[in-house]
This record gives structure tokens, sequence and C-alpha cells, in this order.
């Protein structure tokens, strides 16, 4: 019986890898990339392959919360490139260090200008409430887009991380992915089931993570970014400080 | 419709003339009279009025017929239904008149949009002049006129011309008005702007080479000069026009209508000759409008020019100081020296391209507008410590609750109370008061705008204010769309609109609200304070509760 049992698994086991490779046959890999790392996408496929093993992998860690409110597929979008992949773990794995307990603004502008995506800083400062500097990026890497962040500080005195977030493409597992990057970086599990099309999870010191689409009017409304109808079920990643807990 | 003769008629205000004063004149269009001045008006509001803008839809004339109307169709609602509304058509020649049931979703808010005066037998007077309803703080504004049985009311309407930045008058319209909307063409704002961008430049530039598509190669070698010689353009800013500036008088909202002199009257007619031609954008105006990642057209002088994304086509060209949103995709750009930009002020059409990056800079680096958004920066300040530092005080009586209704459920208990206890490090730092999303959010009293909307949790923003007697309001949840003329270093007026009730999560299980915080002033620097034990906010947040009861019992007569 536990031999017979043995084989089940077995066979059950090939038949997921072949079903796996029928379907990456299918995948399109006509994306164009950052000319910075051209040669990376040019590499053979072992590349795509790797970057698509570690992608089902992750989504499969998601568990519960994202798979039973059906995360996953957002309007339009190509599938994610291995290269697009890994500029996603690169946003999640920045936004893990900035909320680090002794992280500082300039740790953060360090580490996006070692990535070369030529950070800015822009200054929004009143008397009354304090400082607010806002950090964007020039050069984002392939498949992100509008890095932004907010640090509010007095005069003279270090600024805190208030709110960090980038946006990732539209794509049919970029719910998936992203959560998947969210969860790598952040050393999380799964989101908490709250919200509908809204994957949230509560960290260390008062922060917070989420994953969500953007509606079309989500993106019009931006007051910083700037809209396109092609951008409906764009991905937004932040970690902030909580506000409203259920 | 035969026209009365009217001639050139006077609709004199008096100046010191105050909002809900009495016995005051103001010109409208009658059916069957056309312009006439009338007495006895008293300026009011309302939520909601009857017309609408239709979609292209299907207007079910019955069970079993039905007819298209087009895009942008001007109908009057008659009865309302969350499905479907019972319509009667107006701004078509072909249907007008025509009654009907359409899905409630097709329909728009007129205030989104700019109707055109087409019909000459009709609008003989009016032809070629523009008209915006006029909404400030999520109401419409109206007048009543006359006295019992000849009691009337108009919705109000900003009159533009090619030639003013500014309307050149208010127009009282009824809203039971029938042939008026026989026959005009609307616009949506952003296409009302820039029509009246080519009107201008047709009249002023003879030799403008427009808004045409050219083929021009990118040059190839050195950095690429996009800069041509085409005369600077003027911009008339329909959409970004402060609604509550009157005729004549570009600054900040007073509290008296301005006089309507007789040549503001004869603006309103066509037969006044051309006048001048409004000023193209300064630095200033740039400094004080939009966000602190604004960036602009840096150059002195010239244009630059917009490109398609093959960057082989000239679309347009770009005056100098132009405010530009940089639009990232998901994909590096094909040549690195150009950069994808948005002009926010322009019609959707035409708003965006490629151009030259060593031409963009941010508002507060480039050298034409540094100085101007320094100066601007120094003035809001300014303005704000002279807030802070006027007379009077938080108390019961000093304000007006933050939304135009009242919340859906008391802010008193559970979960949306002040010092309510969310997990086991946080307390609650507001009041929750729950709305409907895209609700206005009007400012309590008078003050200053701080900051915002900048990104506040969960997809929403916030904005904060010092008002005056120094205490400070952030007003949170709030959708991302910016309240018309809201920026840094703004003064507001109490009731003006601040923001819009926003939803965290977007689409969630959290209602729509608006999350009121309230700080004596007493102390300086961040709301929000990381780290900090609590409310984690600055040490002189005060519990609003007992504020916006009072507020709420002064304006709705009841409080929870």
């Amino acid at each position: 019986m536990n031999k017979q049992r043995g084989l089940v698994f077995i066979i059950l086991i090939l038949a997921a890898v072949a079903l796996f490779f029928a379907s990456r046959g299918k995948i399109s890999s006509a994306q164009k990339t950052r000319s910075a790392e051209s040669a990376d996408a040019a590499k053979s496929a072992d590349a795509e392959s790797s970057g698509q093993a570690a992608d089902s992998a992750g989504a499969a860690n998601v568990g519960a919360g994202a798979s039973s409110s059906g995360a996953g597929s957002t309007a339009g979008g190509s599938p994610a490139t291995a290269l697009e992949l890994q500029s996603l773990k690169k946003m999640t794995d920045i936004l893990a260090l900035a909320i680090q307990p002794n992280a500082r603004e300039a740790d953060l502008l360090k580490a996006l200008t070692d990535a070369k995506q030529e950070p800015s800083v822009a200054a929004d400062n009143n008397p009354i409430t304090g400082e607010m500097d806002i950090v964007r990026t020039q050069n984002p890497p392939a498949g992100t887009r509008y890095f932004h962040a907010q640090y509010f500080g007095a005069e003279k005195k270090e600024k805190f991380a208030q709110h960090l977030s980038f946006e990732f493409k539209p794509g049919p597992e970029a719910i998936k992915q992203a959560i998947a990057a969210v969860q790598a970086s952040l050393h999380v599990g799964a989101p908490e089931p709250t919200r509908e099309n809204f994957y949230e999870w509560k960290l260390k010191d008062g922060y917070c993570a989420w994953v969500a689409p953007l509606a079309e009017k989500d993106l019009k409304n931006n007051p910083f970014n700037a809209y396109s109808p092609e951008d409906k079920g764009t991905i937004r990643v932040a970690v902030e400080i909580c506000e409203q807990e259920d | 419709m035969k026209l009365l003769s009217n001639g050139l008629l006077l609709a004199v205000l008096t100046s010191g003339y105050s909002y809900g004063a009495s016995a005051e004149s103001f010109l409208v269009w009658k059916d069957g009279k056309g312009l006439a001045k009338i007495e006895q008006c008293r300026e009011s509001s309302q939520e909601r009025i009857s017309l609408k803008v239709s979609d292209r839809a299907e207007l079910a004339l019955s069970v079993r017929e039905s007819v298209k109307i087009e895009d942008k169709t001007l109908v009057r609602a008659i009865k309302e239904n969350p499905q479907s509304t019972r319509v009667q058509v107006l701004g078509s020649a072909q249907k007008h008149m025509t009654e009907g049931l359409i899905a409630t979703q097709k329909l728009q808010s007129l205030g989104d949009y700019v109707l055109e005066i087409q019909d000459v037998q009709t609008g003989r007077k009016l032809k070629g002049r523009y008209l915006q309803v006029v909404f400030e703080d999520g109401q419409y504004k109206t007048i009543s006129c006359g006295t019992g049985k000849s009691a009337q009311r108009f919705v109000v309407y900003n009159v533009f011309n090619a030639e003013n930045q500014q309307p050149v008058g208010r127009l009282g319209i009824g809203e039971n008005e029938t042939q008026f909307f026989k026959s005009i063409k609307i616009y949506t704002s952003e296409e009302a702007d820039h029509l009246l961008n080519r009107q201008l430049e047709e009249k002023q530039l003879p030799d403008s080479r427009g808004s045409s598509a050219s083929t021009s190669k990118p040059p190839s070698v050195s950095p690429p000069h996009a800069i041509s010689t085409t005369a600077p353009r003027g911009q008339h800013l329909i959409i970004k026009v402060p609604l509550n500036i009157k005729p004549g008088a570009p600054s900040e909202k007073s509290t008296t209508i301005d006089s309507q002199t007789e040549q503001n009257i004869g603006a309103i007619q066509t037969e006044v000759p051309f006048q001048v031609m409004a000023a193209p954008e300064t630095a200033a105006q740039v400094a004080a409008t939009g966000t602190a990642i604004d960036s602009v057209v840096c150059l002195k002088d010239g244009t630059l020019s917009v490109r398609d994304e093959s960057l082989q086509n000239i679309l347009f060209q770009a005056n100098k100081l132009e405010v530009v949103k940089i639009a990232q995709g998901f994909v590096a750009p094909k040549d690195p020296r150009y950069i994808k930009v948005q002009f926010s002020a322009r019609s959707a059409d035409k708003n965006t391209g490629w151009v030259a990056k060593e031409y963009i800079q941010l508002k507060s680096a480039c050298e034409m507008t540094k100085p101007a958004v320094q100066a601007q920066r120094q003035q809001a300040n300014q303005a704000a410590v002279a807030v802070a530092g006027a007379g009077g005080a938080l108390s019961g009586d000093c304000c007006n609750f933050p939304l135009a209704k009242r919340p859906t459920t008391s802010y008193k208990e559970g979960m949306r109370r002040f010092a309510w206890r969310r997990g086991a490090n946080r307390i609650h730092a507001a009041c929750d008061l729950y709305g409907s999303v895209g609700d206005a959010v009007n400012a309590v009293n008078d003050g200053v705008i701080l900051r915002g909307p900048y990104a506040f949790y969960g997809g929403v923003y916030a904005v904060e204010a010092v008002h005056t007697g120094g205490f400070v309001v952030r007003y949170g949840e709030v959708l991302g769309k910016v309240a018309a003329g809201i920026s840094s270093g703004t003064k507001i007026a109490k009731g003006r609109a601040v923001g819009f009730v926003g939803q965290v999560g977007g689409h969630g299980k959290l209602s729509p609200m608006l999350h009121f915080e309230l700080y004596s002033g007493k102390q300086e620097g961040p709301l929000t304070q990381r780290g900090a034990k609590g409310y984690q906010r600055r040490g002189d947040l005060l519990n609003p509760t007992d504020y916006l009861s009072r507020w709420e019992q002064a304006k709705f007569g009841a409080s929870y």
C-alpha cells in the first residue's frame, strides 16, 4: 500500500513538472529591457527559467490569504520576465532596508544611487508641521516605476520614513509576484485577507506593508504621477506608518 | 424663438455686496426674453442640479423603442434612480425635448464640462462665449431672485472668451430653460482650454505653426536642441481658475461680489471688440501651483518640441515654464536623452509626448523658477505664521463641520472614535467621519494650506492646514484628487473644499471616511511621530470630539 501511494505521489509530481514546462513554452518573451541590463536579458532561457521557477515557488508560499481572495491576474499586461522579477525583488529589498530601525534617508539615497536609479529629493517644508522630503527616481529598473518616498522630520533632526512605494507592471501573475517579493524581502507570511484586492501585513516599529492593484480612478487622481488609461491594473507596493488597522 | 431686443443691459452690482444680502440685480437668461437684468437676487447654493451630461448611450423611449444619444449630450434629469434615470434631452437639435430612460452611470456632473453657445438665433449675443457652471465647496452656486409668486432661481455660470484667462462675467440661467440649451456644444474642461488656446493663437499669431504634426528627425550627435523661434503662447486656465474668483479680480476669494461694470457685461456679449491678449504664465504663477515634485520646461525663451514615441514626429510645441509630470513607463526609453512628460493643463488628447530631458527640471531647481519658488515658499510660511498668530481661537462656535453631509454613523463610538485602541501599541488619533467617496471635505475655518495632498495610508492622502487662532488640522484619508486651487501656501476660507473623502484600500471593507486630526498648534514639527507610544503623534494633539459635536449641531441641528 505504501509503495502504491509513493508511486502515485511520484506520478503526480512528474505530471506537475510536465505541465509547468509545457505552459512556459507559451509565455511570450518579447519584452524590451533596460539598456544598462540588456546583456542580462540577452542570456539564455536558463535565466528566465530560474526566474520563473523562483516565481512559482514564491507564489506557492502566498498561502490561503491571497488565493482565497482570487489574487493573481490584473487587467492587461504581459507576464513579467526574469529581469522584471529581479527588479521587483530589488525594490522590495530597498523598502525593507529603508524601514530598518537605524536606517536614515541617506541610506535610502545611497541604495538608490548604487542601483543607478538616479534619486532626487524635493523638500516641502513649513514652520508649523516641519519638514517633508519627497524622494523620487529617474531611472527605475525594468518592470517598475514611480518610486516615491516621504520622509518627515523637524529642523536639524533626523527624518524618518513615513511612506515608501513603487509600482509594478500589470500582468497575469503580477499580484502574486508582488506578494511573494514582499514576503521574501520583509520576511513575512501570508497577508491578512481582510479586504478585497488589498493585501496587508503588519510589520515591526509601527509599519505596515501592502500590495494592491490600482483602478483607473486611483491612477487618475494621483497628485504625483502622470496618468495613462493603459496603466489600469498596475500594482502598487507600499510600506508606510500604519494608520487604520481593522 | 423670437428674441426680444435687449441692447446693452447693465446688471451693476455695487461693490460691498455680501453673500446672502438681498436687493441686488443680476444678469440672467430667460427663455423668450434673452438677456435680462433681474432684481432682488440673493445668492444661495444647492448640492445637486438637474442638468447632467450624458455619455454616448441608449435612451429608452418605451419598452420596445430606443434611440442613441451622442457623447456629451446635455440632459435634464427628471427622476433619478440608482439604475436608470428619466431624462429630457436638451443639447441635441434632433432630439431636443425627447424624454426617456438612460442608465444612471452614463450621466456625469455638469461641473466637469464647458458649454459653447453655437446657435445664432438663440444665442446671438452669446455666440463664441463659453460657460462653466460655478461649483464651490461641493455646492452649485445659484441665485434666487424676486419674491412671492415671481420668485425664480437661476444656476450661476462663469462666462469665458478667448481673450481673457479669467471669467469675463457671470450669468444666471434657469434650470428649466430649454431653448437656450438646444444648440450648444459641450467640451470637457481640458478640451475647452485647448480650444481657447488655439483661438487665441489664431488671433494673435498669424504665422503660428499651430499644433499640426511635422516630421523632424532628432539630432543624432550633439545633445538635442529643440527650441524653435515661435513666439510664446498664452495659456488659458479654465480648469485651474479658482471658481471663487470674481470677474476682473484675479486675487484671493473675497466675501463680496465685485462690481459688474458695463465693460464686463459688454464682454459677455459678442459685439465687444477684440481685447488685449492674456500674458503667458509667469514663474511666480508656476511657483504657486502644483506639488513640490512638479517639473517645468526649463527654458528662458522659445518653445520645446514635443515628439511622439518614435521621436521622429513633432506633435506640438511646449511653452517655456509649462508644468509637467514625468511619465514613467515600465521599460527603458529608446533614447535616454528623451523623457516622456504629461502636461496637466492641456487637453487629454494632446498632453503627452517626449521631450529633450535636459530641459525638464524640478521647478525648485530650474533657474527661471527657483527664485519664485523660494519666494512663494517664504510667503506661504509667513502667511502660515500670521494665521497661526492671528486672533480667534478654537472653540465650539468658531468653525464649520468639515463635511457638507452629516456622517452616516457616529464618530463617537467604536473604532471611529478618538482614543480607540488600535492593536497593542497604538491609539486612534482622530475621529473618523464616515461619508461617501468624493464628498467634499471643507476647511473648518479660515487658514492656510501647509501641505498636501501627500500619501497618508492605504492609497489615500492627507492635507494639513493651519487655521485662524493657530490650531492645526490634518484632513486625512482623502482622495489624491486635488481640490481646485489647493496647494502649499493657499489661503483658504472657512468652508472651502480642501479635499474629497477617500477610502482606504480602494474598494475594501473599510468605509469611506474623513480622518479628522486636531492639534492646538502649541508645538512645531511633523504631526506623525515615529516610535512615539500611544497616539504616535505630536504632543499637542487634541481630542476633536466635542468640537466636532458642536459644529455638527450648529450645521445639522443634531449631533451624535
